[in-house]
């Protein structure tokens, strides 16, 4: 999941999605779920496959919440410099 | 060699020779079906067109037969084919067959094709065998190696069309969908296939004896490249492909599987190639998925080897 | 969400005010004689209502009196402390200067001052407007508004002066009904959904009346001619074909053998790209029916397990959530999105069509491409051909344009008897509602219609009748009538009198209906008891402290004159605890802002 393989590219592995996506909401603090999903899926090939796991990931360093009533995802983290 | 024959089926393989001996004695000729004894002969009543040649062709019954091996760079004289002392030799089991053929008069010629090498000296020896053992003239017997078929499908480039054949160089499509198949079928034999050499080592075996182990014959692995390397990036980018993750944990598994059962103390004589062959045959035999797609199978299990997850643990050389 | 704290950057000018959970008074005391007769003070009472406005992020209006005395605000920053649903607290910072950049910071208790609080220690800080709506609007978490933000119903808990005209359209609202009526059938518990549409579909029936104009304009001619002429294009088409077929292959056979190979190659190519893209759509079209089968989640607690463990091993000692906590996030997450799932889905299958049509075409071409055989003597042919082909284009394409312009006519008038039945539909479904609503006494429309008359009795000892009911046009049409001794509707006069307590008896029965639920539960108003003898002040102001007391935060400024009169001679109206803010009239120090009026 997170570790890359041999046989995987490095563009398309959960580190990197997260990164993308840790990227993206610091800039924006918080954003649509869906509207997030659709830039992933622009930015890598299999980013959809890659979204939820990485989201995932981002919540257990507790760098993201997921805020219902408007089906958002808001950055959580700290602002230094990552 | 401009088809790759032990990438086709049976059953595509009887079809071609059926299709040129429509050329070589006539159109009549029926196709290969069960006799009552389970073998498959094709079998032609009348007066040849062109063979041996227009001038002197054979008349009465023609018996065909079509012998096809998976097996790459395989002759007639290897032991599973043709051996005097052996009693379980493909030959070996079809002399009863045409020996009661010719006793009952249902067999004045006979023909033998198949899709391996036939030496000249091989070919007399074979012919003699036969003409003794079933009582047929020499010159009544016709064996057919790969070198003349090539020969033969050059001469008649419509054959090959007719049977559908794909040259060797032929453009392969390599659809995920099909790569998907592959893995869950290799996955599904994994556990069934035999040890591939013997029993797995009990003591670490030196690096030295571990590179001795990858003996793949120059001729082998260049033929392999040649036709193969092309197509690895399609597998690499498929493995790699998120959504594709479970197929990538299956291919693993399947790695480790086959590398357990090839990577054990093998007998130094024994080049790589063969052990691949072997798999290869073991493969298409036991799955209707792998038969189906020879040649992708192939390209798989030289990927396995070409990016060391089979095989030798260095990095795998071009040259 | 109710309001906490106010406070600013300079605090000789802008005293804090601290607001209770219950009562709230802002009472403005006319000390000068001279200045008893007048109708307005100035002091600010009202100016807090928009200053709440201003930092519950309304969006910057140079005529705002911040704005527009620039040169006596532009040091100010505003900051607003509110309690959320959950009892923790969020604190909004907005400043005059740069009043579209906004910081917000959640914290655990109240009254905290974030005057000097460090750029870097704001959770989010000088955020643009747009985001910071979103921010805030994720943070209250007010799911009863839902399709809709706080911002919609704002005007509810903040009326102005403006707003007191119309209980139910507020002065933001003047324009189109489109944009105010499905938010307020949605709090009064009308299914806002079918309004929505129903304003959509009209607008859809208009779009399309012009376009059909349009195009009758630009193109006489009737629909029975489309037939006939689908007719002859059809003949026509075939020969092109035909004729085409044969100049391709022709075209084709005169290339040399390096451009067929190049030809298969890259139709290869195509295929081998269509083909991946196939298989990744078909498995994602797989994944989405799963899930939309078992009306079941997304994702696979077996690969968040694994997630889990591998973070663990990787990231020790910055895991900051367990493993259940992960489940519930990832559930959260993947609850309902079945509609955006069968989305998905749609777009999946049509690509798939694409995909496979084209698929179906490059295979055939292939194969011809791959067994082309040679002709001979076809020059003469080709020539011809070349040159008929020519005018059966030019045939063709005026046809093909008349054709489209009937085509279009046609489809427009279909879809427009489609449009309009789906209306039909739409309307018998919103009456339906609407009498269910009305008949149903448990339903929250017919809570809020009893609170309403519950007050206006207790306020002025007459019924009142809160009215929902579809118009001619299939509108929702709402009504608030006083009611006579003998329950009939009086002169609309009662009616404008009590206005302002009809707008605040409404307001009080809304939220006393969503006290439980997730909705603001404040209200603002202004100047409440004006106009109101001294009984019905009286009884007024029970109904609010009852409110009060039920939970709800109410805040009402007053004018001392307008007093209710005290029930006890040696106690004042008000405690000490509920009244937040006097103003006076005696010099500066007595304004909202302690400086000159402007």
């Amino acid at each position: 999941m997170l570790r890359p393989t041999k046989h995987s590219h490095p563009d398309r592995t959960v580190i990197n999605v997260s990164l993308l996506l840790l990227d993206y909401l610091k800039k924006y603090r918080i954003e649509e779920y869906g509207k997030l999903r659709r830039k992933i899926k622009e930015k890598t090939v299999g980013g959809d496959v890659l979204f939820l796991p990485a989201l995932s990931f981002l919540y257990l360093l507790g760098l993201v919440e997921y805020r219902p009533k408007t089906d958002a995802v808001e950055y959580t983290g700290p602002d230094e410099a990552v | 060699m401009k088809y790759a024959y032990e990438d086709l089926s049976d059953e595509q393989f009887e079809q071609l020779i059926v299709f040129l001996c429509q050329r070589l004695l006539g159109i009549s000729v029926q196709g290969f079906a069960k006799g009552p004894d389970g073998g498959r002969d094709a079998k032609f009543v009348g007066t040849a067109e062109l063979h041996p040649s227009r001038t002197a062709p054979w008349s009465g019954t023609t018996i065909i037969q079509a012998k096809h091996t998976n097996g790459y760079n395989r002759n007639f004289s290897e032991p599973d084919f043709y051996s005097v002392k052996s009693m379980t030799s493909v030959l070996a089991k079809e002399i009863p067959r045409i020996k009661k053929l010719r006793l009952n008069k249902q067999l004045d010629h006979y023909m033998l094709f198949s899709n391996r090498r036939l030496a000249g000296n091989a070919e007399s020896e074979i012919r003699y065998y036969i003409s003794t053992q079933c009582n047929i003239k020499q010159e009544s017997i016709y064996l057919c190696g790969l070198e003349q078929l090539e020969n033969w499908l050059k001469t008649f480039p419509d054959v090959p069309r007719l049977a559908d054949l794909d040259p060797v160089d032929s453009p392969l499509i390599v659809s995920p969908d099909d790569l998907s198949d592959i893995i869950q079928a290799l996955a599904r034999q994994k556990n069934t296939l035999p040890n591939i050499i013997d029993d797995p080592p009990i003591q670490r075996i030196s690096y030295e004896e571990k590179n001795k182990i990858n003996q793949m014959s120059v001729e082998y692995a260049k033929a392999q490249r040649k036709r193969y390397l092309k197509e690895t990036p399609i597998i690499r980018t498929f493995l790699a492909a998120p959504e594709n993750m479970d197929l990538l944990r299956m291919y693993e598994s399947v790695v480790e599987e086959f590398q357990l059962k090839i990577i054990t103390k093998r007998k130094d004589y024994q080049a790589f190639d063969e052990v691949l062959e072997y798999l290869v045959d073991l493969l298409f035999h036991r799955d209707p998925i792998l038969r189906g797609h020879k040649r992708l199978t192939r390209i798989m299990l030289f990927y396995m080897y070409w990016s060391c997850d089979i095989g030798e643990l260095g990095d795998a050389e071009t040259d | 969400m109710k309001l906490s704290k106010l406070y600013s950057n300079k605090p000789e000018c802008f005293q804090d005010i601290i607001f209770e959970s219950g009562l709230n008074v802002v009472l403005a005391e006319i000390r000068l004689p001279e200045n008893k007769k007048k109708d307005t003070h100035n002091l600010g009472k009202t100016t807090l209502g928009h200053l709440l406005n201003f930092l519950l992020l309304a969006k910057k209006n140079p005529k705002f009196f911040l704005f527009k005395h620039l040169d006596l605000f532009r040091e100010f920053i505003f900051f607003l402390e509110l309690e959320l649903l959950d009892g923790s607290y969020i604190t909004i910072r907005r400043g005059v200067q740069n009043a579209t950049k906004i910081s917000f910071k959640k914290h655990e208790f109240a009254q905290q001052n974030f005057v000097d609080l460090a750029e870097d220690t704001w959770d989010h800080h000088d955020v643009p407007f747009e985001r910071s709506l979103s921010i805030l609007d994720a943070l209250l978490d007010l799911r009863s508004l839902k399709p809709w933000t706080f911002r919609k119903g704002i005007g509810y808990q903040l009326r102005s002066q403006d707003d007191y005209r119309d209980v139910f359209q507020l002065r933001k609202f003047m324009g189109k009904h489109a944009d105010w009526k499905p938010f307020l059938s949605h709090i009064t518990g009308f299914n806002a959904d079918q309004i929505t549409s129903y304003y959509e579909k009209e607008k859809q029936i208009d779009d399309k009346k012009k376009q059909e104009q349009i195009i009758q304009n630009e193109f006489g001619g009737s629909l029975e001619d489309i037939s006939k002429i689908e007719g002859i294009i059809l003949l026509k088409q075939k020969e092109l074909e035909k004729k085409q077929a044969f100049l391709d292959a022709f075209d084709f056979r005169s290339q040399d053998k390096e451009h067929t190979e190049q030809l298969v190659n890259m139709i290869d190519e195509r295929i081998a790209t269509l083909n991946a893209e196939r298989y990744s759509l078909q498995k994602n079209q797989k994944k989405i029916k799963d899930s939309l089968k078992e009306e079941q989640i997304l994702f696979h607690p077996d690969d968040a397990e694994r997630l889990f463990k591998e973070s663990g091993i990787l990231f020790a000692g910055q895991i900051k959530k367990d493993f259940q906590q992960l489940i519930a996030f990832n559930r959260a997450i993947t609850d309902e999105r079945c509609a955006y799932l069968q989305e998905e889905l749609g777009e999946i299958d049509d690509r798939l069509k694409e995909v496979n049509a084209e698929l179906d075409t490059l295979g055939k071409q292939r194969s011809e491409t791959l067994s082309f055989l040679n002709e001979t003597n076809v020059f003469n042919k080709y020539k011809k051909f070349s040159n008929e082909l020519i005018t059966l284009k030019a045939d063709l394409s005026s046809l093909e344009r008349q054709r489209d312009s009937l085509r279009r006519l046609q489809e427009l008038r279909t879809s427009l008897r489609r449009i309009k039945e789906k209306l039909e539909h739409l309307q018998s479904d919103i009456e339906l509602d609407v009498e269910q609503q009305n008949a149903d006494p448990t339903c929250l429309f017919s809570s809020i219609r009893l609170f309403f008359n519950e007050i206006i009795e207790e306020v002025i000892d007459r019924k009142a009748l809160l009215n929902v009911a579809l118009n001619r046009e299939g509108h929702l049409e709402f009504k608030d009538e006083i009611l006579d001794e003998s329950g009939n509707a009086t002169s609309a006069d009662s009616g404008t009198t009590y206005k302002k307590l009809l707008c605040t008896a409404f307001d009080l029965a809304v939220l006393r209906a969503y006290l439980d639920k997730k909705f603001p539960h404040f209200v603002f108003h202004d100047g409440v008891f004006e106009s109101l003898d001294d009984r019905k002040k009286e009884n007024l102001l029970n109904v609010i402290r009852r409110y009060s007391d039920l939970g709800i935060q109410v805040i009402i400024t007053l004018i001392d004159s307008d007093l209710p009169p005290k029930s006890d001679r040696n106690k004042e109206v008000f405690g000490e605890q509920e009244i937040i803010l006097t103003l006076h009239d005696e010099n500066e120090q007595g304004r909202l802002f302690k400086m000159a009026s402007w």
